[in-house]
């Protein structure tokens, strides 16, 4: 950068911006609903264009990025057959080439397909000929269905071609970045991390799309292996887009070739590029959180596409099915058997904690005028230990609100804990307001 | 006893505001438009903000600090307001202890 070069500074109108452009993201990241398929596929080809490659021929639609993962990872397999897969792997490949199918025949061009066909249908004959003696037509129907299901598992995974992320994401981003004019100041630079990149990942992609990686490595068939990660990851991209978006709406020159992306992230879900082949996947149809912004839902799926497939959580603890949809009321005793730390927490708090009063197994270790410290002791596990505090203001019904604070096991007195909370000492946390 | 000059705080809720004895070196000014917001709750979008007219917010090594003017006011839709008295603050946000990881951030 030459020294003549402007280092551009944010107006006060364009701070502004920076929160609209955040909370735009966020809605982004946490969108639900219909994909517009259309939308999403001109936006696909718009970034394979923009990184100087040709749009794929072939485009896979899938409902859930968790078939999505388990489609790349089949068209990376080397089994020789599609017959070794599991149900859940045989329902994606099954979506797989029923819809190549039509985009391959065009592909090959009517003559070439037909000439396959009638090749695989003359080895399904002959087959059956040398086999049984005579023409069966019903058993060459199902070794030619048979024979041209194993042609098309070599053929999509012959010419999909090596994963273009690396172009299509991380090449133009990084030519972007260094391209961008006027350059901007650190400090601009800085806020725009702290307001708006920060938030939106925070939210987006650390309470929703890091449980939904590990989720998507939890359920898989152990067939596959491990998952690729070789995908730009749609609405939960929204991040590190948001920067690049609030840049080209302060009339920053030199984003064009992100527009691709931009539109994309706006609209996909997960996607996986290949040179000849891509595979794009739905955004969820349900996602619920807490107050927080982590995933929570006491009465269903926290995350779910509209194949079906999701999980559940409780306040961002991943938790098996039945800890949320409760076939029975929790008692102490599926407490005590439950053995993961984590879920028995969770268990834990379902309960709640005025049950546990009320049920004499909380010990009040202190009380003053600060809250009530109160002690549970877990088996296996570091006791809980909480402080019971009252808001200072009254709710509009004149109540004053109660609740509850986890502290760490060491706190012995409820003045402590409470500073605790502000990281003060006790002798440090005299309010002179307190509301 | 000899008694330790203590720093002043005030507190709303779950937002705590430390006096401080100056604006370290290389403190980053942040701009806001209207309000300072020093915490948002996520789902009822209230917030604990001063006026921009009366207060001015840095950072510095991962903290927030305030600058604040005579007249300012700390205000949020479910707690009083308090008038805080000119000087220099740092914000302090809530925190719960999570067992075997860092505290989270309580947000109301």
């Amino acid at each position: 950068m030459s020294l003549t070069e402007e280092l551009v500074q944010l107006t006060p109108r364009q701070v502004k911006k920076l929160e609209s452009v955040a909370n735009q993201w966020k809605n982004v990241g946490l969108s639900v609903g219909k994909t517009d398929r259309a939308a999403c596929e001109a936006a696909m080809q718009e970034s394979y264009r923009a990184a100087g490659l040709a749009p794929p021929r072939l485009v896979i639609w899938l409902k859930s990025p968790r078939a999505g993962a388990t489609a790349a990872r089949l068209l990376k397999s080397d089994l020789d057959w599609p017959h070794q897969l599991n149900d859940m792997q045989r329902a994606v490949w099954d979506q797989v080439w029923q819809q190549s199918l039509p985009q391959i025949q065009s592909y090959l061009g009517a003559n070439r397909w037909a000439e396959i066909r009638k090749q695989t249908r003359q080895e399904a004959e002959q087959k059956i000929l040398n086999k049984y003696g005579h023409y069966v037509e019903k058993r060459v129907k199902e070794l030619f269905a048979e024979k041209i299901g194993i042609w098309l598992w070599r053929y999509i995974r012959k010419i999909y071609g090596p994963s273009t992320l690396e172009e299509i994401r991380i090449n133009l981003e990084e030519k972007t970045k260094a391209g961008l004019f006027p350059s901007l100041s650190r400090s601009a630079l800085d806020q725009i991390y702290q307001q708006l990149v920060v938030p939106v990942t925070q939210q987006t992609w650390g309470a929703v799309a890091e449980p939904l990686r590990m989720m998507m490595t939890i359920n898989n068939g152990t067939l596959v292996g491990r998952q690729t990660w070789e995908c730009g990851f749609g609405t939960h991209d929204a991040g590190w887009v948001s920067h690049y978006d609030f840049l080209r709406t302060i009339g920053i020159k030199g984003i064009a070739s992100l527009d691709g992306i931009i539109n994309l992230t706006r609209v996909c879900g997960w996607w996986w590029p290949y040179r000849d082949l891509c595979i794009l996947t739905e955004r969820p149809v349900a996602l619920k959180r807490d107050n927080r912004g982590r995933l929570h839902n006491e009465k269903g799926m926290v995350v779910r596409y509209s194949d079906n497939w999701g999980f559940y959580a409780w306040h961002g603890v991943i938790v098996p099915e039945d800890v949320i949809m409760l076939a029975e009321p929790i008692t102490l005793e599926r407490i005590a058997e439950e053995r993961n730390v984590e879920v028995r927490r969770v268990l834990i708090e379902r309960f709640g904690l005025d049950n546990y009063i009320k049920s004499g197994r909380l010990i009040k270790i202190h009380q003053d005028k600060c809250g009530t410290l109160w002690r549970m002791d877990v088996a296996g596990d570091e006791p809980i230990m909480v402080v019971q505090v009252i808001n200072s203001t009254a709710e509009p019904d004149g109540i004053f609100k109660e609740y509850f604070l986890r502290v760490p096991p060491s706190m012995v007195r409820a003045k402590q804990a409470v500073a605790w909370t502000f990281g003060l000492t006790e002798d440090e946390y005299v309010p002179l307001v307190e509301t | 006893m000899f008694k330790t000059a203590k720093r002043k705080i005030y507190r709303q809720g779950d937002v705590l505001i430390q006096e401080i004895d100056k604006l370290p070196e290389g403190a980053n000014l942040v701009e806001w438009e209207d309000r300072v917001i020093l915490a948002y709750g996520e789902v009822t979008g209230h917030a604990h903000a001063l006026s921009t007219s009366y207060a001015r917010m840095y950072t510095w090594e991962g903290d927030r600090l305030l600058e604040v003017q005579p007249g300012a006011k700390l205000v949020h839709e479910e707690h009083a307001t308090i008038l805080l008295p000119p000087g220099l603050y740092k914000v302090i946000q809530q925190r719960e202890y999570v067992p075997e990881a860092p505290p989270r951030d309580v947000l109301d």
